[in-house]
């Protein structure tokens, strides 16, 4: 009934990068007159789920739940009669016009709430910068390795490595945009949006527009190789995420750092991942030969003083910097800097310093809505720094474990939950046999609540409550089938469970019960 | 009849009210805090992403339910934002999830609720959609993703990696809210989605108000007595309504009530099994019946806290009680090491010796027996099945424990007094 529609993927593609615009704003449309769906509605009120009728093809679905709701055959007859040729999506696509109508002011975002905390909150917020501090140097080495290959014409390869959040992606994406760059052709490949390792090439061969009559990988490939062959002009391929093309013998990596290394390929090939010897780990053989090896670069962490930068540059940006006090944002860089030195993770805690300093500010403030308005100029005049109280405060809700959260929360375990863990940490520290498993701990149990009198729960529901603490993470059970024999181990440090457990009575009494080990 | 009927209609209203939690009450800092998020993305293009952490039956649904049902009520929300929900349970692959979330957006290769094109092809448009937004223009996005643990177990975790970096760069404003029930949710992202995520968590624990550490035994109670208060007046005759109230009000003050809701406390903080209790005992009302006491809850906790292996061995015949005793003593003697058929019919024959009185079976019962036992999965084979190896000498272990067996035999009737005598010495 459809066509897989690969062939037309490089047509529809081009009309999707050309006009988005519209598809959107038809599907704006779309949505606007679909309110008047009853379906929609239904979903809306959040008692259902949307359920995509399974197209039929060849393949069986993998789950038959979709089918079961609605038959494919059996179709609602929608307000929107439906064609009695089914369009294929690349048709609907091909009737696009390409001139977008004018957007009407309705989604215009209300300016009302545009005060400082507001101005500070988007300049943190985590999209990609015109400058990026403390990374000049990196900068000025992708520049010089893309300028040198376009100088001499050849192609070249590239690695860069590093630890989430570490601007990688950024950077490329600034040099990308440069003007010396703009009569080479631009291949920009994020390899998580890929099904599986193969599919790459049909992507990039979509993406130099390239015709080609098979649909098969193997064709693809051929496509690409034969074009690299023949090309006059210089081609930059990035491929972000690349260690997602995992596949057999790395053949598909293999394949694609050799293209450089082809004839007049005039190829310039830059991979990004995170680990830092992908190269050498999982492609030796590219070691061989001198002019395979990859150029190798390496974005280290942030360290503290060029977070410290990156906020102070982009609260000045938004001359929004009264409200992060110096200190704030030191203990703030430090911390994040200490343990990751990841970007965005410090820009979500300044982000979420704000909304804090914001909140508190308005539990100040006078609650009524009418004067609205002038509450807001006056905020506008006093606004306050965010103090160090409350970086430290949103730190310690990032970093903290749950197990200080619970403390925090002061969330209370069931009793019988309780001694559970005692029991656990009971046969940890005093039994000779240290594998437990369900049977065992709930021999010791029911001895621990004999002894003070408590009523046990019996086997069924025990298995239960062990479940319950595992949810917490605190105790970790393995095992398949028979419950009775599933290992259980105790995740948390042992420090931190007594902490956890604020119950230092409870837990130091059960300790000291020795013979309920029994012959353990 | 019309008491009949007033009792039907009690019936109903109340399961309605156990059943349909309409309104959520407690936890008012956390659903501020949720509601704020929602707003920020809806109202000034903010993108965010959250979790809402809490232990099953604790409410998670039930407050973002009443949180959308708070932001529908402005006429703004649906022409400003457009809600995608997902679950876990039914969107087990990216696939499926990249369907629902396609046909919901009305994108335009959704027609009809049908979505065509290989699942690549709809990645790739879903994210030229999202990616060409601009943060001022566009609708917002709300991702409502439950059981959101599972969807961590897909492959390469790219739905997350995707959503999480929309969320993250200046494009179409989206918002992520994960419900889950695990605590360590964070421990099963890849880095780089884990990288990508905001960190903010929303725990959710059962505590219902806000200044109350402990789930108290009066909060239990205050919540039940509204569940079982009947309240408008318009299907009862006044004088039954009255009486129901105030027959209500008793038992919440009922000692031996008190002690029971206790005992529930004590087992878990999870409301669901309180309700369910609610709901059997409700269900029990009739013309004979006509109000619950503090005895009916009692009985339902005593079904709610039986064991069911012991049951489960109250059902056996006697010989394969008396298979089972066997398989007790060999577990008792031999630090509970496997045992195969040939080792429990050569104790049970010992103990059919010794006893003349009770009659002798032939051994291919016995074994259909063993197999009954097996079948009712009170014992099961150690490891791997080896298909070589005869039935007989197949090995076994006991997965109910000697205490459970001895129970079961205390309250069983008409036992051979022989069979209670032996059930006593494993020495035989």
């Amino acid at each position: 009934m459809t066509k897989s529609p690969v062939k037309k993927l490089s047509r529809r593609k081009d009309s999707v990068t050309l006009s988005s615009q519209t598809v959107r704003s038809k599907a704006y449309r779309k949505i606007a007159e679909s309110n008047s769906n009853s379906e929609d509605e239904e979903i809306l009120k959040g008692t259902t789920f949307p359920m995509p009728v399974a197209t039929p093809t060849k393949r069986k679905p993998p789950v038959d739940k979709t089918a079961a709701v609605t038959p494919p055959k059996m179709q609602k007859n929608s307000e929107n009669e439906a064609p009695l040729t089914p369009q294929t999506p690349s048709t609907v696509l091909n009737k696009l016009s390409l001139n977008s109508p004018q957007k009407s002011n309705e989604f215009e975002p209300k300016k009302l709430f545009n005060n400082q905390y507001q101005k500070a909150r988007k300049a943190l917020h985590s999209c990609v910068p015109t400058s990026m501090p403390g990374r000049e140097k990196e900068l000025t080495d992708l520049h010089d390795f893309i300028n040198d290959c376009l100088d001499k014409e050849t192609s070249g390869s590239l690695y860069i490595s590093g630890p989430p959040g570490t601007g990688k992606t950024a950077a490329l994406s600034m040099i990308l945009e440069e003007p010396q760059l703009l009569e080479l052709k631009k291949v920009f490949v994020n390899c998580t949006a890929i099904k599986s390792a193969g599919a790459i090439y049909a992507r990039i061969s979509s993406e130099l527009n390239l015709k080609t009559n098979s649909r098969t990988e193997k064709g693809n490939l051929t496509a690409i190789e034969s074009y690299l062959k023949k090309n006059r002009k210089m081609i930059l391929l990035v491929l972000d995420e690349i260690d997602q093309l995992d596949s057999k013998n790395q053949s598909v990596l293999y394949t694609i750092f050799e293209w450089p290394a082809k004839l007049n390929s005039k190829l310039i090939l830059i991979g990004i991942a995170n680990a830092l010897d992908l190269t050498d780990r999982i492609l030796p053989r590219l070691q061989v030969r001198c002019e395979l090896k990859p150029k190798l670069m390496h974005f280290a962490p942030y360290n503290k003083q060029q977070l410290v930068q990156i906020f102070t540059e982009r609260l000045k940006e938004s001359n929004v910097s009264s409200i992060f006090s110096p200190v704030a944002i030191q203990m703030l860089a430090g911390k994040v800097a200490a343990i990751s030195g990841d970007v965005r993770r410090a820009l979500d805690i300044g982000r979420r310093v704000v909304e804090l300093a914001e909140q508190q500010k308005n539990k100040g403030t006078l609650n009524c809505i009418e004067n609205l308005v002038a509450v807001e100029e006056h905020k506008n005049n006093t606004v306050e720094a965010v103090d160090l109280k409350q970086v430290v405060n949103v730190l310690n809700n990032v970093y903290g474990t749950s197990q200080n959260l619970s403390e925090d929360s002061d969330d209370a375990f069931p009793l019988q939950q309780k001694i559970i863990i005692c029991s656990l940490l009971l046969i940890l520290k005093k039994a000779k046999n240290k594998d437990i498993t369900i049977g065992k701990l709930h021999g010791v149990y029911k001895k621990v609540c004999q002894k003070r009198n408590l009523s046990a729960v019996d086997q069924a529901e025990f298995v239960g409550l062990c479940s319950l603490v595992e949810t917490r993470g605190i105790m970790r059970i393995v095992g398949k089938k028979e419950t009775r024999l599933h290992k259980v181990s105790l995740v948390w440090d042992e420090e931190e469970v007594v902490n956890a457990l604020k119950d230092k009575q409870l837990m130091s009494s059960i300790l000291q019960d020795t013979d309920c080990v029994g012959k353990l | 009849m019309v008491g009949y009927k007033n009792y039907e209609n009690t019936r109903l209203h109340i399961k309605n009210k156990i059943v349909n939690v309409d309104q959520y009450n407690g936890h008012t800092h956390e659903r501020k805090q949720l509601l704020d998020i929602l707003k920020r993305t809806t109202d000034s293009g903010e993108s965010n992403s959250a979790l809402l952490i809490g232990p099953p039956g604790v409410g998670k649904t039930t407050l973002v339910n009443s949180i959308l049902k708070e932001l529908q009520e402005d006429k703004k929300f649906n022409s400003s934002a457009v809600l995608v929900r997902l679950h876990g349970l039914i969107h087990t692959d990216d696939r499926l999830a990249l369907k629902a979330i396609t046909s919901r957006m009305n994108l335009d290769n959704a027609i009809n609720g049908k979505v065509f094109g290989s699942f690549a092809e709809n990645l790739s448009f879903l994210l030229a959609c999202l990616q060409t937004g601009q943060r001022e223009t566009s609708k917002s996005v709300l991702f409502i993703l439950e059981e959101f643990d599972l969807f961590c177990s897909h492959h390469n975790q790219t739905l997350l990696y995707n959503l999480f970096d929309v969320s993250q760069s200046a494009q179409t404003p989206i918002c992520v809210i994960g419900i889950t029930h695990r605590l360590d949710v964070i421990e099963l992202f890849e880095k780089r989605v884990k990288s990508r995520f905001s960190h903010r968590q929303i725990f959710l624990f059962s505590t219902h108000g806000d200044d109350i550490a402990i789930p108290s035994i009066n909060q239990r109670i205050d919540r039940i007595s509204n569940f079982l208060l009947l309240t408008n007046n318009n299907d009862f005759s006044s004088t039954y309504f009255a009486q129901w109230n105030k027959n209500i009000k008793q038992l919440m003050k009922d000692k031996k009530f008190i002690c029971s809701m206790q005992r529930l406390l004590d087992i878990s903080e999870n409301e669901e099994i309180t309700k369910n209790i609610m709901m059997l005992a409700v269900s029990k009302l009739n013309v004979e019946k006509p109000k619950i006491s503090a005895d009916d809850i009692e009985d339902e906790l005593n079904i709610f806290e039986k064991d069911d292996l012991v049951q489960t061995v109250q059902d056996l015949s006697v010989l394969e009680l008396c298979l089972l005793i066997a398989m007790k003593h060999h577990s008792e003697i031999y630090d509970l090491q496997p045992f195969n058929f040939e080792m429990i019919l050569t104790r049970y024959n010992k103990f059919i010796n010794a006893n003349s009185n009770v009659q002798n079976v032939q051994r291919s019962v016995v074994l259909k027996a063993f197999e009954h036992i097996q079948n009712v999965e009170l014992i099961a084979p150690t490891g791997t099945v080896m298909s070589r190896l005869q039935k007989e000498y197949q090995l076994f272990k006991l997965l109910i424990t000697s205490q459970q067996i001895t129970e079961a035999i205390k309250t069983m009737n008409g036992l051979p007094t022989e069979v209670i005598q032996w059930a006593g010495s494993s020495l035989a």
